[in-house]
Order: structure tokens, then sequence, then C-alpha cells
């Protein structure tokens, strides 16, 4: 006998369809379940259960009774397509045709048996869709209302380099927005970016649009990295700082037992996401306390791809034989793990025309060769390997350039940039230094003479630095000769009568105080002993051994003293609180108060300082200092963002400052002795205009090794703790929407069968 | 349709145009009385036949003299007999006929109508039958130009009713009719039976068959949408479709396939097939498509 033979695709055709409508009511089954869990008041226990399991939460985003009625939707709408009261009754003449065209649509094309019924799956499934997406089914954590988190973006002058395409920043900015899109709308975020200094770019918010603007409006700078100031900026709201609101504000006649409860500010923990290739140094004295820092490491890692070539200092001085020969000298540092041959072009530009270009080595001999650098090879397993941190020494190299036959007066400009160096941060391959014009300072000195002072400003070397005027005391009433324009009036015991009489200059009161101080209300002190210094300040370089000085007499200042204006440096300090040298501030102009006379009135010595190096170094750095000098050989450079002080004549008001984008501004005095400008961005030279005056320059360069050097750090120290980046964190990242989103397209999927069936 | 059938079937300015044609019949059928018409039937006419030999009882006066002169013999001489013609008009009233616009029903009435009018005005016999499933209504033999308000009174009073059953009335009409002469069936021929054993009865009594089938335009080129319950108008049949293109097109195939075998159907058997819309105007079908087909000329 013989057996039909059994024919597959006519199976699953006629199984096709009862077999996803059983999977869709199966898939309903888990939403169910979660749904009577929730209506049961199990939530909390489901969701501990699921994140354990599944890494997923949910909880209901709509009342219960209209997730009930969702929940039933599938339901009637099978059972509405079974009992098929959607057809619409048409009278026709004879069914006859009709009926046989469908029997021969049923029986020979299984894509046509199957349309008749994809309209009812798909309208199942939209609904289950629907019900998971009120489900508010969330990855990875559980839904949790208004965590806060900060995105910290570094965009310091490294984050520029190309290593990554399109660059470091973008990838940052990148990476931040897809921090943004895991966060969900309840979360608050904060963005601050930082280089040398750090902005909150948008303040706490849960409008995640205004984070992702805040996000793409972050610009490149050429700027240092620093990230104290963006970890205290992150800090405030994390750890707020211990107050005194509860005893200022507990009354003082408090019955025992009946105690306010003061509940102290707690901090908020926050998540702190920070896109940086790591390169700033290290912040051991900082707690992070409520802040997790989550490190997001960006550009490519690994010692080999760092293919950058810097120069990292470049600087002049002049000769001391020949005052008109600059002497160049230029660094290169190759952060490249293998050779590297290059060449430097020196360009001297003079009031701003190219004069004459030098290169080292010269075309005619073999390019410089810069080592490779030495990156150290961790030693030991290599679990020890990931724990070391590869600093490595970068390959170096210098140049040296003679420039002969300059101008004093001229505005010299030096550009030196490397050539046939293609790396991946082009912007530290050049550097600028402008040449320092002479000044001479205005000097006048009020007192009865003082040899080792005259000494010194006598000498050849200080006569070409400062113009000096010598003033008797008996000068200072009446006539009120300094008042005519100084930089620097020293008055060698005496001083004036009134506050009003001081001088609009800095000043040197040697064993005198300015009014309205009293010589005779401070104590006199033998043989005052100092034992501190303050060997940062700037009066103060280059001295040593000061513990040597004796004097027989002082007038020391009472640091204690309510007048003394806090924070004023003590340069020179005795014990007790008490300084003998120190800079009290006045407006604009810094008086510095030596508390004991070099000579006394006798003509005696009162300390043998004088005898010391440490004295003529003591005036000449007054002379600098005080007497507004820049270096001879060539004006301060400064980094990208930092203030650069502009220290022209005690008359000049305004000044005019141009970048080197062309953009200019004009500064007006202020109550400071000096000018000054913070919008130094752009790499290159500026142009300073004086009223009444030659033009100045001043140049910005980046000349950071730090910066130069591209190579991600693996890991940093924050506080106690070391962060090390692609540390996954678990966060609940919500997948409603894009089930919402796949309901929605599902319903065009519907929209366009049902239209493709109707309209023929 | 009240507007549709308050109208008259036929314009006079068609009737003076149909007043020129005759029916064709392709076979010599036999009438009752003399007609126009030629008959296989000898007869008194004037045109000659044939001879005979003489038999006892036989009209004298149609006997050969000349022939008994030379041959000594006696003959007849025989003459063709001219007859009317029979023209039987099978008018399908079923339900399925009240449907288009104008109705198929109408539209047969006015085929009827003109076919009947030709037979009048050449003296020919009409008869016309209506059925459903059964033979309903019969309008008697008529005969001459003074029998068309008979012929229009009857088809004006026929209405859709009922079901139908071709084979059935085409069995009736195949018992009860004993002439020969010209079928014409007029019929939307949708019958669930099949026309086939309906169409042998015909064939067998030796008629001259002139099958008409009339669909309507919404039958031709159906212009539905959706999920529809389809009810068949004569048994109340239901059909759930969902239409869709293909489902259109298997329908239009069906009908070809349908029609096309109808076609050779007929073809095969001598009876002549014409299918035609209610959209047609039927002036173009009589005036040219029956002539054509070689009904009328």
């Amino acid at each position: 006998m013989a057996t039909r033979p059994l024919n597959p695709l006519g199976t699953l055709a006629r199984v096709w369809f009862p077999l996803c409508l059983i999977g869709l009511l199966l898939l309903a089954i888990p939403s169910a379940i979660l749904l009577v869990l929730n209506l049961l008041g199990r939530e909390t226990r489901t969701n501990a259960w699921l994140e354990q399991a599944l890494g997923l939460s949910y909880h209901l985003s709509i009342p219960w009774w209209a997730a009930l009625a969702l929940f039933l939707l599938p339901f009637l709408i099978a059972l509405l397509y079974f009992l098929k009261l959607k057809r619409r009754p048409l009278q026709v003449p004879s069914t006859f045709l009709w009926r046989k065209s469908v029997e021969d649509l049923h029986v020979n094309s299984l894509f046509q048996w199957l349309r008749n019924n994809i309209l009812l799956l798909l309208q199942i499934l939209i609904v289950l869709t629907l019900i998971y997406a009120v489900l508010s089914l969330q990855s990875h954590g559980r839904a949790r209302a208004g965590r806060h988190y900060i995105l910290m973006i570094d965009n310091s002058a490294s984050m520029s380099a190309v290593d990554v395409a399109p660059s470091r920043l973008e990838q940052a900015k990148q990476e931040a927005r897809e921090e943004i899109d895991a966060h969900t709308d309840d979360d608050f975020g904060m963005v601050i970016v930082f280089s040398s200094n750090a902005e909150i770019r948008q303040s706490y918010t849960g409008d995640r649009n205004l984070l992702r603007q805040a996000v793409a409006d972050v610009e490149p700078t050429h700027r240092t990295t620093r990230i104290g100031e963006a970890l205290a900026l992150a800090d405030s709201l994390a750890n707020p700082q211990r107050s005194t609101e509860d005893v200022a504000s507990r009354p003082a006649n408090e019955e025992s037992g009946k105690e306010r409860t003061y509940v102290p500010a707690e901090g908020i923990p926050t998540e702190v996401h920070l896109f940086s290739d790591g390169r700033f140094p290290d912040v051991p004295d900082f707690s992070l306390g409520h802040l997790h820092l989550q490190f997001h490491s960006i550009g490519q890692p690994g010692p080999d791809a760092v293919g950058n070539v810097a120069l990292v200092t470049f600087n002049a001085v002049r000769d001391a034989r020949s005052p008109n020969t600059l002497q160049a000298l230029a660094t290169i540092h190759n952060y490249r793990t293998r050779k590297v041959e290059l060449r430097v072009q020196l360009d001297v530009i003079v009031n701003g025309n190219l004069e004459k270009s030098y290169d080292q080595p010269p075309d005619d001999q073999p390019p410089l060769v810069v080592s490779e650098r030495l990156v150290p090879v961790a030693e030991g397993g290599q679990d020890e390997k990931e724990e070391s941190v590869p600093q490595g020494s970068p390959g170096e190299a210098s140049v040296h350039f003679q420039i002969p036959n300059l101008d004093d007066r001229a505005d010299i400009v030096l550009h030196a940039h490397l050539l046939g160096v293609h790396d991946s941060f082009p912007q530290d391959d050049e550097a600028w230094l402008v040449a320092g014009t002479l000044r001479k300072a205005r000097v006048v000195i009020v007192g009865k003479p003082n040899k080792p002072l005259s000494d010194f400003f006598n000498q050849e070397a200080t006569q070409k630095l400062a113009l000096v005027t010598y003033l008797d005391p008996g000068d200072l009433t009446g006539k009120q000769v300094y008042r005519e324009p100084a930089d620097l009036v020293i008055f060698d015991r005496c001083s004036p009568q009134k506050a009003d009489d001081l001088p609009l200059a800095n000043t040197l009161f040697i064993d005198a105080v300015p009014p309205p101080w009293k010589k005779e209300e401070l104590p006199k002190v033998e043989n005052p002993r100092i034992l501190a210094w303050q060997a940062k300040h700037p009066l103060m370089e280059h001295l040593s051994a000061l513990q040597d000085i004796r004097v027989a007499e002082a007038h020391p200042f009472n640091m204690k003293d309510p007048r003394v204006p806090p924070r004023t440096p003590r340069l020179l300090e005795t014990d007790k609180d008490h300084a003998l040298l120190l800079a009290l501030s006045r407006q604009s102009y810094v008086d510095l108060v030596l508390a004991f006379a070099i000579i006394d009135e006798d003509g005696n010595w009162n300390t043998n300082w004088t005898q010391q190096l440490s004295f003529p170094v003591f005036l000449h750095n007054v002379l600098f200092y005080l007497g507004n000098l820049g270096d001879a050989a060539s004006e301060e450079t400064v980094q990208p963002g930092q203030l650069k002080a502009l220290r022209p004549d005690i008359d000049v008001r305004t000044l005019e400052v141009t970048d080197p984008s062309g953009k200019r501004e004009i500064l007006q005095r202020g109550t400071r002795p000096e000018f000054l400008y913070g919008k130094t961005e752009h790499l290159g030279v500026y142009q300073v205009q004086i009223e009444g005056g030659p033009p100045r320059s001043f140049a910005v360069n980046l000349l950071d090794s730090d910066e130069s050097n591209l190579e991600p750090r693996p890991q940093f120290q924050i506080g106690g703790s070391v962060i090390k980046p692609g540390q996954e964190h678990s966060q609940p990242r919500e997948l409603w929407k894009w089930v919402a989103l796949g309901a929605l397209l599902l319903v065009l999927l519907e929209w366009v069968i049902y239209n493709r069936r109707i309209f023929i | 349709m009240p507007e549709i059938q308050a109208q008259s079937l036929l314009e006079p300015q068609f009737l003076t145009r149909l007043e020129q044609l005759e029916l064709v019949s392709r076979k010599i059928f036999q009438g009752r009385m003399k007609g126009e018409r030629r008959s296989k039937k000898k007869g008194q006419s004037v045109e000659f036949a044939d001879y005979r030999n003489y038999v006892v009882g036989d009209d004298l006066r149609f006997l050969d003299w000349n022939l008994f002169a030379r041959l000594d013999r006696l003959f007849l001489r025989l003459f063709l007999e001219e007859e009317d013609l029979h023209c039987y008009i099978l008018l399908d009233n079923s339900l399925s006929m009240d449907f288009g616009k104008p109705t198929k029903l109408h539209y047969a009435k006015q085929v009827a109508a003109a076919l009947g009018f030709i037979g009048l005005v050449n003296l020919d016999r009409v008869v016309v039958e209506a059925f459903n499933d059964r033979l309903t209504q019969t309008m008697p033999p008529q005969r001459g130009r003074r029998s068309l308000w008979r012929l229009m009174d009857f088809l004006q009073k026929i209405e859709p009713a009922g079901p139908s059953d071709l084979r059935k009335s085409l069995r009736g009409f195949s018992l009860k009719c004993s002439g020969k002469g010209i079928v014409i069936l007029l019929s939307d021929l949708m019958d669930k039976g099949g026309y086939e054993e309906a169409l042998r009865y015909l064939i067998a009594r030796q008629l001259d068959i002139y099958v008409i089938q009339i669909l309507s335009q919404e039958e031709i080129e159906p212009e539905i949408a959706g999920d529809l319950q389809l009810l068949d108008i004569e048994d109340a049949d239901v059909a759930e479709i969902t239409v869709s293109g293909p489902l259109l097109k298997r329908y239009k195939q069906n009908l070809a396939a349908y029609r096309a075998a109808l076609h050779e159907f007929c073809t095969r058997r001598g009876v002549s097939y014409l299918f035609t819309s209610n959209q047609v105007p039927f002036e173009r079908l009589v005036l040219s498509y029956l002539r054509q087909k070689g009904l009328v000329r």
C-alpha cells in the first residue's frame, strides 16, 4: 500500500500561522507575570532578582489599570479576528467565480495564505511591544531617578592630536554623547571643560539636549592640562564642606533634652566621567569622596602609537661680550619609538619683516638625528606590567643658533620650526621668541648717602639698566619731586609724612615704614635671627644662605597685627611671627619694607648682609621686579591661556593688543601696576601698541613636554586612588524607547501591508 | 431601477433602422404559416424544386402534362414552399440579472425587443420566454408589425425574481417547444450548476442557437477593496474574501477562462456565442456585433 509523501512546505504552510500565534502568546507570558507581580506589590523583589540574573529591571510607567487593559488587548484582537467582525458585507450577482478564486489562492499560494493572517500577527506584536515598552525595561541596573553625573572633557592642546580620527577631542565628545544617551532624563548631568583652568559649560540639568549641546560646543584649545580646578568644581556638590551653620544657628540657651536636630549636609554620590588622555599632573592632595571617577582614555594607547616630535624649549640670551648678538637655543624631544631625522629652521623677523633664515644643521650637512624614546620594559609577570607606569624618556636633541648684528631697539621675533617632521600634533612643531628691547628703569633714591646702595646703582652694569636720581630727605617736604614718573622709589631711613604723599610707584623702604605706619610703634629688636624666607617669591630668587645675615638692630613687623593685610608675603622672617622683610600691597603698587637699616644714622654698618653675595642679587631682583624691567634678552613667553603681564611706563593709560589672528583689544590701566592680558588662546606672536611708545611683542608657545607626549596615560593618581581607564560600570540603559520605536515600525509595516492590500 | 424601467426599450429612430434588418437562420426551418422564407418542405410556391412519380391521391393540378406528352408517364412537379421563421427569445430574469447600471436584465430586454421587432416586421413567428429556475412567463407566438406593442408590453412586465437554474429552464423549453427555428439565449450564464447540460437540450432540438452572455461592468472589472463578506444575491451564499491584487488577478483569470470555455463549448457544437458588457451600447450590439455574428443582416 503506497503512502503519500510528506510535503514539508505544505506542512509549514498549514502550521505557520498557529505556530506564530502560539509564539506570540508565549511572548506575552513574561509580561503578564511581571504585570501580576507588580500588581501584587512584588516589584522590588522581582527587580532585585532580574538585575542579578539578567541585568534587567522594570517598572510600570502607566497606571496599573491601563497596563491591565493593554495586556488584555492582544487577546481581544485575536478574538475579533477569529470572530471576523470586521468584514463588510457586499451583495454580488454570484459568488461563483469569487469562491473559485479564493480557493485557487489558498491552494496554490503559500504567501497569499500567510498574508491573510499576517495583519493579526502584526497587530498582536505591536501590542506586545507596547506592553514591554510600558514595562520600562532597563538593562544593567535598577530604575532609579535623580542620579548625578558629570562629564569632564579635556580640551587641552594634546586633545587636538589626530592620532584617532578625526581628533581626540571629537572622539571624547562622541563618547560623552554616548554617556549622555546611556543616562535617563531623570538623571542630572553637568558638563565641565578643563584645560589649564576649568569651566562649567552646563550646570546640573535633566535636559539631555542641553547637555548634548554643551558637549557639541566644546572647542579645542592650545592650553596645558590641569585637572585640579575641574575636580574642585565637581567636588562642590558631591562633597559639601562642613559648615558652622549648626553652631551658628543653635540657640545659646538651649534646653537640655529639647535640642533641635541638625542634619549635616550630605554629599550627593556623583559619577564623574573623565574624557582625557590623562596628560596632567597627579593630584595627590584631593579626596574624591562621593565622586566616582571613571576614566575614558582617549587616544591610541601604547608607546608605539605615539607619533610626535616637539620643540619643548626655546630660549635666547644676549652675548655677554656683544649685546647685539643673540644666542638662541632650542630643545627637541622625540616621543616616537624610532629615530627621527630633522632640521630646525629659525626665521629672524625684524619689525615685521623676515630678515634672515637659519637652518640647523645647514642644508649641506646631514640632518639632525634625534634618538628614539626609551620605553622602560616592566620586569616580572603580566600583572606586574600592568601596575607599572611606563613614563619613558623621550629622545632629546638641542640646536644652537647665533644671530649677530641685531638692533637693540628693534622689534625682533625669532620663529623656530621643525622641518621634515610629519606627526599627529603639529602645534608643538614651532615656537616663537620675542627678543627683549633694552629699557631703563627710572629709580629715585631718597635718603642720606648710603654707600652700599649707591655702589650697586653706580656700577656700570646697573647704569645700563637704571636711570637713578638721588634726592635728599628734605626734599620730601614741599616739593614732591618723586611725583615725576618713576618705576621705583627707595626711601632710605626716611618716609613721607602722609599716605597721600606716597609716590605712584613701587617703593622700597629701608629702616622706614610707609605711612600710616609709624616706625616708633614697631618694637625694637636687637640681633634678630633670620629663621625663614620665601625662596619662591620673585624678589627672593637666587638668594641663598640668608640665615647668615646678622643684623644689629631692627624694627620687625608683627605679622599678627590686624593692620597687616592677610597673606602678606613674609620674605624674611624672624621668630615670633615677626617679619624683617615684607611686601605690602598698595593699590597696584608694592611697598617693600626692609625692617632694618643697612647703615645707621652714624654711618655704621647695621648688618653684614652687604658683605654677602645675596645682597647685590637682592637689589638686582628689586630693580627688575619693582623697577618693571623685563629680561633684556627676551620677552617673557607665556603658555596659552596664561595671563600675560605687560609693564609699560607708569604714565601709559591704554594698550592695544593684536593677537595672531588679527583681533585687536584695547586694555585700560586698572589698579595694578601692570596691564593683564588674558586672551592668550592662540599660539604665535601678539603685537602690543603702546600709546606714544615703540611697539612691543610677546609670544605664546605651547612648549610643554606633557602636552607633547601624546601617549595616553594608563593610569593616574587622584588623592589615594589610582584611576585606570576601561572600568565598566553598571548603569541602567533604558530599553523601552527602543521597544516603542519597534512598535512604531511595526505599525508602519502594518500600514504598508494594509495599503498594499487595499489600493490595488 | 425605476427610471430605467420607465424608459421605452426602443427609441423610434432606432426602430426605423431595425426595419431594414432581418433575422438570418443558417438552417431552413419549417413554419406553420406561409411566410417569406423558403422551407425544406415542398409546397406551393413559384420556385421549382423537383419531380416525383405520381401516386394515387396526388393533386392533379401539379401534374406535368408536358412530360406526360413526351414520356407517357405521370410526374408530379414539386415546388419549394415559403414559410415563416420561429424565433425564440429566452430571457433570463433571475435575481442575478438585476445587477449593474443599467441592469443586465434591462439590457437583455432591450436586445430582446430589438431582435423581436426585427422578427415581427419580417413576419417571423416571435416567441419570448422568461426563465429563472424554470420558465416563468411566455409570450405567445406573435407575427407582424402590429404585435410590437404586445412584445413591448410583455418585456416591460418581466421583473427580476428567483434563483436561476439554466438546466431545468432549458430542459423545460426544449420539451415545450415543438417547432424549429432560431433560439436566442440572453443570460449572464453564471449558474453554479453549469451551462453544458442546459445547452445540450437546445442543441438536441437542432435549433439555430445564439448565446448572448451579458455581464455587468462590476463583474468584469470589480472595484472593491478590504475585507469583505460577499453575499450571493440569488442563493444567499456567503464568500469571505480579503481583496488583494493577486485575488483580483485570479478572479479575472477565472472569468476569462470561464468565457473561453463557454466559447469553445459553443463553437464546437455550432452554437454562436457573443459576450457583451452592459456598458456596450445595445444599438451597437445589434447593428454591429450581431450583424458580424450573422444573426441579422
